[in-house]
C-alpha cells in the first residue's frame, strides 16, 4: 500500500497545483510529438515538455521534500539547472542536423514534406523568376 | 525523468532523484553524440 506522507494544506497545495499542470503540460508536449505534420514542428514538444513540464514537477518535488524534511531541499535545483541549460543546446543540435540532412539530401523543393521554410523559400525563388521573365 | 521524479515524491526517497539526474545527462550525451555523428559522420574528431 502506497501511502504518501502528509504534509501540511499550504504546502500540499502548491505541490498539487504544480503536479497538475506539469502533467498537463507533459501530455500537450507529448500530444504534439505525435500529431504534428512535420520534422521541424515537432521539434517544440519535446521542448516544452522538457522545460517547462520537467520544471513545474522539480519545483514540486523540491516544495514536498522541504515540507517532509523540516529543511530546505535544494537538490532539485542541480536537475533544473541542468535541464534548463541543455534542453535549447539540444535542441539545436537536433535542429541544425536536420537542416543539413534535408539540404544534402536536396529536400528544397519537395514542399509540405520538408517544412515551412524550404516552401517559403521555393514561393520567393518562384516568385523572382516569375519577375525575371516578365522583364 | 519526470517519472522517477514522482516515483521520489510517492516512496519519499532521494535515490530516484539521482536516477533523474543521471537520466537527464544521458539524454543530453546522447543527444550531442547523434547529432554530432549524422552532422559530421563522426563523432569524435
Amino acid at each position: 500500500m502506497i501511502a504518501i506522507e502528509p504534509i501540511t494544506i499550504w504546502l500540499a497545495l502548491p505541490v498539487g497545483v504544480l503536479l497538475i499542470v506539469g502533467g498537463s503540460i507533459s501530455l500537450v508536449g507529448a500530444l504534439g510529438l505525435l500529431r504534428l505534420p512535420t520534422f521541424y514542428k515537432r521539434m517544440h514538444g519535446p521542448a516544452i515538455t522538457v522545460t517547462l513540464g520537467s520544471g513545474c514537477m522539480l519545483i514540486a518535488s523540491m516544495l514536498y521534500f522541504t515540507g517532509l524534511q523540516s529543511r530546505p531541499v535544494i537538490h532539485e535545483v542541480l536537475v533544473t539547472a541542468f535541464v534548463l541549460m541543455t534542453a535549447p543546446v539540444s535542441s539545436m543540435l537536433i535542429l541544425r542536423a536536420a537542416v543539413y540532412h534535408d539540404l544534402r539530401a536536396g529536400k528544397r523543393d519537395s514542399g509540405v514534406e520538408s517544412g515551412d521554410i524550404y516552401e517559403r523559400r521555393r514561393g520567393t525563388d518562384l516568385d523572382r523568376s516569375q519577375l525575371e521573365s516578365t522583364k | 525523468m519526470q517519472l522517477a521524479i514522482v516515483l521520489g515524491m510517492i516512496f519519499g526517497s532521494m535515490i530516484y532523484f539521482d536516477a533523474a539526474l543521471l537520466i537527464a545527462m544521458v539524454g543530453f550525451v546522447s543527444t550531442v553524440a547523434m547529432s554530432k555523428f549524422l552532422m559530421r559522420g563522426a563523432i569524435i574528431e
